[in-house]
Order: structure tokens, then sequence, then C-alpha cells
């Protein structure tokens, strides 16, 4: 086997930016902050994830896509994903571009005074707390009379 | 997740019972808030409570995996495998939801406690209790922030909303100090810093800060002479309104217990 550039930690990080959380198909598990830690040993990498959602029935999907992306990787044998909760995730972990992705799917993310995600307006106001899912608020755009879910900050 | 590495047998023991007691209420409370599912006065609150009972089940399901990972018992089989008398909850919170009144009191005062509860945990030396402590916290502030909106909104919703409210306070607020009933095995938990404190000694600051909440809403405490949980569910004794309870919750797990869902 031809030797493969040397494995590096923003290797397996881009790498994994191609996995997401089935709920929210448009953000990588790399913006939504859930990749905590990289260990590379040799042709072994493993990651450390944190789950967003306590007892979320996503995590063990996530995990198998993670770890079936990484044995994608070049010069990688063996991949391992576990999940820590320690540190504590939360929304304050989703990274710019991230929000950026999340507000262009339709779901405003947490922090501030939303933007409406389908005329931009900041004439919004909470309609109900608990949304659809678990993670998501119910919020109102007065300006174009839409409802729209919002990201709850947790 | 480690857990618990530092500690002594009794240690260990010790903290095995308060997880369990943990997930037990939270546990038993979801199936409750499920049971609104299609039946709540209001859609939106269709929705909030089972997204509530979502939280309380997942947070279970947590504490469940703590004990996994503590002494090796799988957190289905300790969710739906276990006899009326090895679950720990608290009395009041296997109590059936009655009407919405008792629904939104029993669980706004439900909260309280556990805010307290989870405050207590941010102190512990068990790095991993501390983390899951800040996690829960984030999920349970929308839950307090919902109870307090429907406490206020009962108490000023005219005059059969108001006395089916303060019925329900004046029921709810005698059980529920079952939540904080005295353990032999909590001094263990704070010899071993797993807790700062006892749990039960969180009793008084839970009465003062629903005595305040309930002022604020025009409710009143009543003269106290009750006997607070007489059945103590925290001992194993539960009543007849668990055992149903569990009868269905399990239903479809004892089909297959070694299923993989
Ligand atoms: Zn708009």
């Amino acid at each position: 086997m031809l030797k493969s550039e040397a494995l590096t930690e923003d290797a397996v990080r881009g790498a994994l930016r191609s996995v997401s959380d089935p709920e929210i198909p448009v953000l990588s598990i790399v913006d939504l902050g859930l990749v905590e830690e990289v260990r590379i040993l040799g042709e072994r990498v493993e990651v450390d994830l944190l789950p967003t959602f306590t007892g979320c029935p996503a995590l063990g999907f996530i995990a198998q896509a993670a770890e079936e992306r990484l044995l994608r990787i070049p010069g990688v044998r063996e991949a391992k994903v576990s999940f820590t909760f320690d540190p504590a995730w939360s929304t304050d972990r989703i990274s710019p571009a991230g929000k950026l992705a999340l507000q262009s799917f339709g779901i405003a993310p947490p922090g501030g005074v939303p933007a409406c995600p389908y005329c931009g307006s900041h004439k919004t106001r909470i309609d109900a707390s608990f949304g659809p899912t678990r993670c998501r608020s119910v919020y109102y755009c007065d300006a174009c009379q839409n409802p729209f879910e919002r990201m709850k900050a947790l | 997740m480690l857990i618990g590495r530092d500690l002594s047998g009794e240690g260990r023991a010790a903290l095995g019972e308060y997880l369990l007691l943990l997930g037990d209420d939270e546990l038993v409370l979801g199936h409750r808030d499920s049971e609104w599912c299609a039946f709540a006065p209001l859609i939106e609150e269709d929705i909030a409570f089972a997204s509530i009972a979502q939280d309380e089940i997942s947070h279970a399901a947590l504490f469940y995996e703590l004990i996994e990972s503590l002494r090796g018992l799988g957190r289905d089989q300790l969710a739906f495998g276990r006899p009326v008398s090895e679950m720990r909850n608290a009395t009041i919170l296997e109590r059936e939801n009655r009407d919405w009144a008792f629904t939104v009191v029993r669980h706004y005062f439900y909260d309280v406690a556990d805010d307290l509860r989870t405050e207590q945990l941010l102190h512990s030396q068990e790095p991993i209790l501390r983390s899951v402590a800040e996690r829960l916290r984030r999920e349970e502030r929308y839950h307090l922030e919902h109870g307090q909106m429907w406490l206020r909104r009962l108490s000023q919703g005219g005059p059969e909303a108001h006395r089916r409210t303060q019925a329900a306070v004046d029921e709810v607020l005698q059980e529920c100090r079952g939540i904080f009933h005295p353990l032999a095995w909590e001094q263990t938990l704070v010899a071993e810093g797993v807790l700062p404190q006892r749990p039960s000694l969180l009793c008084a600051r839970f009465q003062e800060r629903i005595a305040g909440a309930l002022s604020d809403c025009g409710l009143k405490v009543q003269a106290d002479g009750g006997q607070g949980d007489a059945l103590c569910g925290r001992m194993g004794h539960h009543g007849p309104e668990l055992t149903d309870l569990l009868e269905t919750m399990g239903e479809v797990w004892r089909t297959d217990p070694l299923a993989a869902w």
C-alpha cells in the first residue's frame, strides 16, 4: 500500500463535515459543535462527540455514519466514535457558518431577536416555546405574517 | 462514561441509589406527561407536553445509563423490568393526571424541586454529574417558564379555574414533600463529595420558593397539618396508580425483553 499523506486532525474534521444530524441535514456535526476531541493513533482515529440532546435517538445513527466516513479517509484502518457528556454541549457551540446554514434552511438560529427566515425582518415574536421537535420553538413574523421555527437556546 | 471511580464501595452503592431515584422520578412523571398527548386542552399544549415528556424520559434514560456504567444493569431493564416495590419515585409523581390544574401544579412543583436538586449536582466532585446537570438545566429552564406561565394563567382564569388550582395546590403541596424524604445513604454521598449537602435538606428552600410563586399568583399555602407523603414512594411503597402505569408502560417491552429496538 502506498504511504498516504500524514493524517491530520484537520483532515479528520474535514471528513466529518459530510456527517450530519438527520433532524437537521444542512448542518454538519462539525458546525453543530459536536466534535469535542480527535485523537490520531497511527492508523486508528478516535473521535469524542457531545450529544446534542440527552437520549437523542439519532445518536447511534450519527456515530455509525461518522465511523463509516472516517474509514474512507486514506490511511485510516480503524475508527472509533464515542459520546461524552463532559463538557456539556450547548447551542453556543454552533459555528457562524452553521448558524447561516440553519437560517437558510428556514430555522432561525438561537441568540438575540431572531430574523425571520422568509423576509429577514426582526419584527418577530415567540408564539410557542415548544415546537415540532424538542430543539425548536415556534415564532411569528409580524412583517410577513408567517410562523417560523427557531432552534432553542440550550 | 466514567463515574464513581474514586468512590468507596459504599459510595458507589449510595450513588447508584441516588441515580435510581432521579431516573425513576423523571420516568414516571414523563409517562404521565405523555398521557396528555392528544387530550390537552389546547393543541399547543399537546405539543408542549409531548416535548416535555420526551425531555423527562430521556433524562431518565441518561440517569439509567449512568447506573449502567456504575453497576452494569441495562437501562431498558431498569426502566421496564423492575417490580413496583423496586421503584423509587416520589409518590406524588405516580398520581394520575386528575385535571389540568393538578397537572400544571404538580409539574411546576416538581420542576422547582428538580431545579434545586440539579443545582446541587453542579457542585458535585464527580465531573460527569456536573456536566449532566448543566445540560439538563438548559432544558429544564423551558419547563419552569412553561409552568410559571400556566400557574399564573389558571390562577387568574376566573373563579372555577382559581378554585381548582387552589385545590390542586392543597393536594400536591402535602405529598410532594416526599420528593425530599430523608434517606439513610445521603450522608455517604456528602462524605464522599458526590453532593455538597444532603438532598433532603433542600426541602426548606423548596417550600420557600413554592410559597413565593404561589403568593405571586394570589394562591395560598393552606395551614400545614398534613402528613406529607404518607405512602412513601422513596422507600418503594407505592399505590395502584403506579402498578397500572408500569403495566401500560412496559407492555410492549415485555412481549420480548431481548429484542433490539
Ligand atoms: Zn417575515
